[in-house]
């Protein structure tokens, strides 16, 4: 039987890192009271934020009749879709700082300490490796 | 009256229909381009044509572009129109438009070169077979479309499907290992060979690969052998370290092979005979694929005030 193709895997950070956040669209809504917040954060913060952040492509659209919603998407083919209706600038900017630092994989409980793909320096415990118990 | 209201009522109906008709296309398999935008055409690329050779267009980069160029550090060639160049497959043919083609070329050559370097450096002993395959692994179409999808290049390149009755059918990770070699191309041509080797080692050679599988060898006991003969040492002995169970189920049996008093290999099995091959193995490993921890490679000598010192050669595979 023919071995199975290998490939090196990618560890990101571990030479370059590659931000994982691709694109962000803004979609407001001109008239709505829900996204009186969202366009004043357009207004104000945006463009800041695009320049700060060159790697991610800033997109904004009108919905109308809809609340404003914020949709990052990511090098893994996922997004991840955040609404931000009623709420003040500072808390989009927050919002947008989340879907801008995350990597569009769910939210995962990691339930042990230490997560890596290679082996430990001194090595597993094996029962014939060690001197015999002696009184 | 009635006929008014009817004429009146149909626009109203039609325009429902129509933004119905956006969710369903957003749950089908996500292409998203189409999909994630609602009533936004994909920023089109401006071009002039260039002043020297006006059959050239000079291509004002996609938003898309620019994000992938500031993703992977090529904001910093000093030639942005080299942008949509490295994007762009031979397949989209367009009057003045240039192909990724020449970069392709060139960056396919670079990268094999910088990783074959690298390994040949670190693992003097590797046998020649070996090396070859270590690294067709880290430069091959394959990995570079996997690669190309963790660039993010799948919503920046150009090119175009090839019709159903042509003979030959350009896959997606053709376009996407071009795409890729382009990138260290354009670095290698527009910022010089020490700025592609950095993008050599940080990208490609941080990824993780175990060498032990590659290195295939028949009959691990008789290559042992030889090898110590060449080396003029005593003949290999395999020696029973300890075992469990060697009338049960479930026996382990732990061998090491030793050259005179020395320990060379170790390895476990449920059978003496796979303790003894494994235990082989483990020798030939530890001796072909011995690292160098302080190495300076060739490259290193296009650094500024660099003083060339020879890396060591090792020897050659034994000949089994």
């Amino acid at each position: 039987m023919p071995a199975p193709m290998l490939h090196p895997v990618l560890k990101n950070g571990v030479g370059a890192f590659i931000p994982q956040c691709r694109r962000l669209v803004f979609h407001y809504c001109e008239r709505s009271g829900s996204s009186r917040g969202m366009i004043e954060y357009l207004k104000k913060d945006l463009i800041q934020f695009a320049k700060e952040h060159p790697h991610v492509e800033v997109i904004v659209t009108p919905r109308p009749s809809k609340h404003p919603v914020i949709r990052g998407l990511y090098l893994n083919g996922k997004d991840k879709v955040v609404c931000v209706r009623n709420m003040e600038p500072t808390d989009i900017a927050g919002k947008v700082n989340l879907l801008k630092e995350s990597a569009g994989n769910r939210m995962k409980v990691f339930k042990k300490p230490v997560i890596s793909t290679t082996e430990s320096v001194r090595g597993i415990w094996s029962p014939f490796h060690t001197a015999p118990h002696k009184i | 009256m009635a006929g008014v209201l009817r004429s009146s009522l149909t626009p109203l109906v039609l325009a429902r229909a129509s933004l119905r008709a956006v969710p369903a296309a957003r749950v089908c398999a996500p292409v998203l381009a189409r999909t994630f935008l609602i009533n936004v055409k994909p920023t089109e690329s401006t071009s002039t044509t260039s002043p020297t050779n006006p059959k050239l267009r000079i291509e004002k980069p996609t938003s898309a572009v620019v994000a992938f160029a500031h993703r992977l550090g090529l904001n910093k060639l000093k030639d942005q129109t080299l942008l949509m160049r490295i994007v762009t497959h031979p397949s989209y043919e367009r009057v003045g438009i240039q192909s990724n083609e020449g970069l392709d070329v060139l960056g396919g050559k670079v990268m094999e070169m910088f990783v074959l370097e690298y390994f040949h450096t670190k693992y003097p002993k590797m046998p020649t077979k070996m090396l070859h395959e270590v690294v067709s692994t880290y430069t091959r179409s394959s990995t570079l479309a996997l690669m190309a999808k963790e660039f993010g290049v799948d919503d920046v390149a150009r090119w175009v499907r090839s019709k159903p009755d042509q003979e030959h059918q350009l896959h997606v990770k053709t376009v996407q290992a071009s795409v890729v070699r382009a990138v260290v191309g354009a670095l290698y041509a527009d910022q010089g060979a020490l700025k592609a080797r950095e993008f050599v080692h940080a990208h490609f050679l941080s990824r993780e690969l175990d060498l032990k599988p590659l290195l295939e060898i028949d009959d691990p006991k008789l290559h042992m052998s030889f090898l110590m003969k060449r080396l003029n040492r005593e003949r290999p002995v395999a020696r029973l370290m300890s075992e469990t169970g060697r009338l049960s189920k479930a026996p382990v049996f732990i061998v090491g092979v030793y050259s005179g008093t020395e320990q060379l290999g170790e390895g476990f099995g449920s059978s003496l005979k796979m303790a003894e091959t494994r235990a082989n193995k483990n020798a030939l490993t530890k001796y072909y694929l011995e690292e160098q921890k302080d190495f300076t490679l060739p490259s290193d000598v296009e650094r500024e005030g660099a003083v060339y010192k020879p890396t060591p050669i090792g020897d050659t595979p034994v000949i089994v």
